[in-house]
């Protein structure tokens, strides 16, 4: 039996605290933002190859998000300035050894996790 | 071929008789440069096909979205399972320390609405305090 991952251990513990702040006990009240997940990040998050650590990073980082998207994401700029295609607000994060693809609609308060690679 | 264990970390000195290289086994040099590789990757940022992905995805009406609140919740039950084993505790054992029944445990473990926020901490708090056993567990 290995031995306990105290890294895994101090995650938890994090976030933990991160889900204890508030000081309701409603589930609802984690995110103070509406943040959602599309079925193709979910789906990578949960896939096979994915740690349990690699997973809390994930949660980590959506905890992050919802307190600053934008201090904990950077813009996806377009790489041809006369197609700017993309939509505003895309934007990307890190979590683990993955990157996470993210839509911040300011207008709606709403952080939507697109994908991951 | 195989390398003696005495010859990990083995030092190469250089010409002013200092350590100049060490000497790595094979999967930990994987390891290294493994954990060195997202670095640059980070500062690249996602790849045009992802970004490409992203946008189809956002496009396509039929995306289905869920509630971080749910996925989160999800992730943090599997992170107690996981740690729950690597103590080596059963389920019953962790049920004897909270308290609980182990049918209870178990659908706390598999059913993301069958925990509270109050209990999720209390568990956490026990499993912390576990010490390591050399003992296998099971559900």
């Amino acid at each position: 039996m290995p031995r306990p991952d105290r890294k895994l251990l101090q995650q938890v513990e994090s976030l933990f605290e991160w889900l204890t702040r508030p000081r309701t006990q409603k589930r609802r009240a984690i995110f103070t933002r509406d943040v959602r997940v599309s079925e193709q990040a979910r789906s990578f998050v949960f896939g096979a190859g994915r740690t349990t650590a690699e997973q809390q990073a994930f949660a980590e980082l959506l905890l992050k998000l919802d307190s600053d998207p934008t201090r904990y994401s950077q813009p996806i700029l377009p790489r041809d300035p006369a197609n700017p295609s993309l939509p505003p607000g895309l934007r990307w994060a890190r979590f683990g050894n993955y990157n996470a693809i993210l839509l911040w609609d300011l207008s709606r308060n709403r952080i939507s996790i697109i994908n991951c690679e | 071929m195989t390398t003696s264990p005495d010859l990990n970390h083995a030092p190469v000195l250089g010409p002013d008789g200092k350590t100049a290289y060490r000497l790595v086994p094979a999967d930990e040099y994987a390891r290294l440069t493994r954990a060195a590789r997202p670095r640059s990757r980070a500062r690249a940022g996602p790849s045009d096909a992802a970004v490409a992905d992203a946008l189809s995805i956002l496009a396509d009406p039929a995306t289905t979205w869920h509630d971080a609140n749910d996925v989160v919740f999800d992730i943090v039950r599997r992170g107690l399972k996981q740690v729950r084993r690597e103590l080596g505790l059963t389920q019953a054992e962790l049920g004897k320390l909270l308290r609980l029944p182990q049918p209870r445990v178990s659908r706390i473990e598999n059913n993301p609405d069958a925990i509270s926020l109050r209990l999720l901490k209390r568990i956490a708090r026990i499993l912390a305090k576990q010490p390591t056993r050399s003992g296998g567990s099971s559900d």
